[in-house]
């Protein structure tokens, strides 16, 4: 039974390179699928940043560190990784690892 | 029932919800927190000065207690990022007038008052959100 004190819960952003917002929506919904079919995975939910021109926002919980990692190293989450080196901004996502205070 | 059972997951409540909701085949596993297109997502961030960082986080579960019970909002998370010694919050209502009805309400003013003189800037950096699947 999955404890709310050990899910993992990630704030990621992506700032798309000129001309790439295109490729990293259809990437993230792509992502979305694989992501949510992963028994680990409470919710993922990519949103645009409506404040900023071009920066995509990512909300995910996991039900643990270990299934986070396994999303992490997921051959999907590498492939779209791979990805982000060409078309986001610093080539990757900055991951904000938070932690609920309730 | 719908709606209470999106509430209580969000809120990480509904541990038996919960439970079947990871079980479950991802077709059929509803997101612990609804989409819905008219839904009004934000993140907001703050950065306590020091002196004020305890204090910021006891504020904010308080107010997390009386914006979870607004009829409108979805989901109330806060949460602590320990890398810049912030707190997050991800937020989610169910109406523009929901979220305009949270942000008039006593209790956020009265927060976003204690705010001004304990986290930098005076304000939380709030970013509007809309979702894209």
């Amino acid at each position: 039974m999955p404890n709310k004190k050990d899910y993992k819960t990630v704030v990621a952003v992506i700032n798309a390179l000129p001309g790439h917002d295109e490729e990293i929506e259809q990437g993230l919904g792509d992502l979305a699928l694989k992501v949510k079919a992963e028994p680990g995975n409470i919710t993922f939910k990519p949103y645009r940043n409506l404040s900023e021109s071009h920066s995509y926002i990512v909300y995910e919980i996991y039900q643990d560190e270990t299934a986070f990692l396994q999303h992490v190293n997921a051959h999907y989450t590498r492939s779209f990784n791979k990805m982000l080196e060409t078309t986001a901004k610093g080539g990757k996502s900055q991951v904000l690892e938070v932690s609920d205070i309730l | 029932m719908l709606r209470s059972f999106y509430k209580y997951a969000a809120l990480g409540l509904a541990a038996v919800g919960a439970v079947s909701a990871v079980s479950a085949p991802a077709s059929a596993r509803p997101s612990v927190i609804a989409d819905n297109p008219a839904y009004i997502t934000i993140v907001a961030v703050m950065h306590p000065l020091p002196q004020y960082d305890q204090q910021v986080g006891t504020e904010l579960k308080g107010l997390a207690a009386q914006v979870r019970a607004e009829a409108g909002n979805v989901a109330f998370m806060p949460t602590r990022n320990a890398a810049d010694n912030s707190y997050v919050v991800y937020e989610v209502y169910r109406s523009e007038d929901a979220f305009q009805k949270h942000i008039n309400s006593a209790h956020t003013v009265a927060f976003n008052k204690t705010l001004v003189n304990q986290v930098q800037g005076g304000k939380s950096d709030v970013t509007k959100l809309k979702t894209i699947f």
